[in-house]
């Protein structure tokens, strides 16, 4: 290996060396990035929660959920309060309140 | 100036997710990667731009490992060595074949490259590694330490793979008449 020979080749390499042009590499890198299909998933999920609370307000849901309850109590005092145990209610209750928590934990 | 712009940029895609840093990134060293994996497939564009994107995927998934103890562009190319090096061992357990014969069969004749494909045909000529160091060392002038650094090589290893590789070059060059001046 010569001298001659070393700068041959930096003298060939460097009348090859080409800027490589974008042509939309970067923007298809960027659109190939993991978290990007996540981001979009949660912004989503934000609009239509955000939705949901707004078409619950202007629909009244408050009133209609109110209404719904009323009727249920009214009915269960009318038809078997006395057959009603009150341990049954209390354990369906603390079931209802740890399926909340744990859901509200999941979705956190 | 270049490389504390270049840690700043990381840090921005670190602490804060900043895609839009990490853009300025892929943008600013997309020409040298894809150079590099053209060279090391001899020519063939559409791998290259596959390589490429592996490897800016896989710096940014790993970004937070970057530690700042080599510079941006030498943990990139680290990670494009390993990614061409990963391609090439699924390419023998899947074929079988020599990655020599791989890389003639994977590389793709393009229009208009006029002496570009001399440079191809001369880099057909040399082993993987031989390549990887030469290419480094003469058209993205990266030093032998780097090298080293980039392959997992000793320095001195390097420096070997550089001097057969340069060998077996100018004799191709010299038969194909290249002219020196």
């Amino acid at each position: 290996m010569t001298e001659i020979d070393d700068k041959m080749l930096k003298q060939f390499f460097n009348d090859n060396k080409n800027e490589v042009e974008d042509n939309g590499f970067s923007e298809r890198v960027m659109s190939h990035l993991p978290g990007k299909a996540q981001r979009l998933a949660k912004l989503w999920t934000l609009i239509s929660f955000l939705l949901a609370i707004t078409l619950f307000v202007i629909l009244d849901g408050f009133q209609i959920i109110a209404g719904i309850l009323r009727n249920v109590f009214v009915s269960l005092v009318q038809n078997g309060a006395e057959n009603v145990d009150p341990k049954s209610l209390l354990i369906a209750l603390i079931v209802l309140v740890v399926i909340g928590i744990r859901k509200a934990c999941s979705i956190a | 100036m270049s490389q504390l712009n270049d840690i700043s940029l990381v840090a921005q895609v670190v602490v804060f997710k900043n895609t839009k840093a990490f853009d300025e990134l892929v943008k600013k060293y997309q020409s040298p990667i894809r150079r590099f994996f053209l060279n090391l497939t001899c020519g063939d564009s559409e791998l290259s731009d596959d390589l490429a994107q592996d490897t800016f995927i896989k710096a940014y998934t790993n970004i937070a490992s970057f530690k700042n103890l080599s510079s941006f562009s030498t943990w990139l190319y680290r990670i494009a060595y390993n990614i061409f090096y990963d391609y090439i061992r699924s390419r023998k357990e899947t074929n079988d074949l020599d990655a020599r014969e791989v890389d003639a069969i994977s590389s793709v004749e393009q229009d208009n490259l006029g002496q570009k494909m001399d440079v191809y045909q001369s880099l057909k000529t040399l082993k993987e590694i031989e390549r990887t160091c030469i290419t480094l060392f003469y058209m993205e002038d990266v030093s032998i330490e780097k090298i080293a650094g980039i392959t997992g090589c000793p320095v001195g290893t390097v420096k070997s793979h550089l001097s057969r590789g340069k060998e077996k070059l100018a004799n191709y060059l010299n038969k194909n008449g290249y002219d020196r001046n």
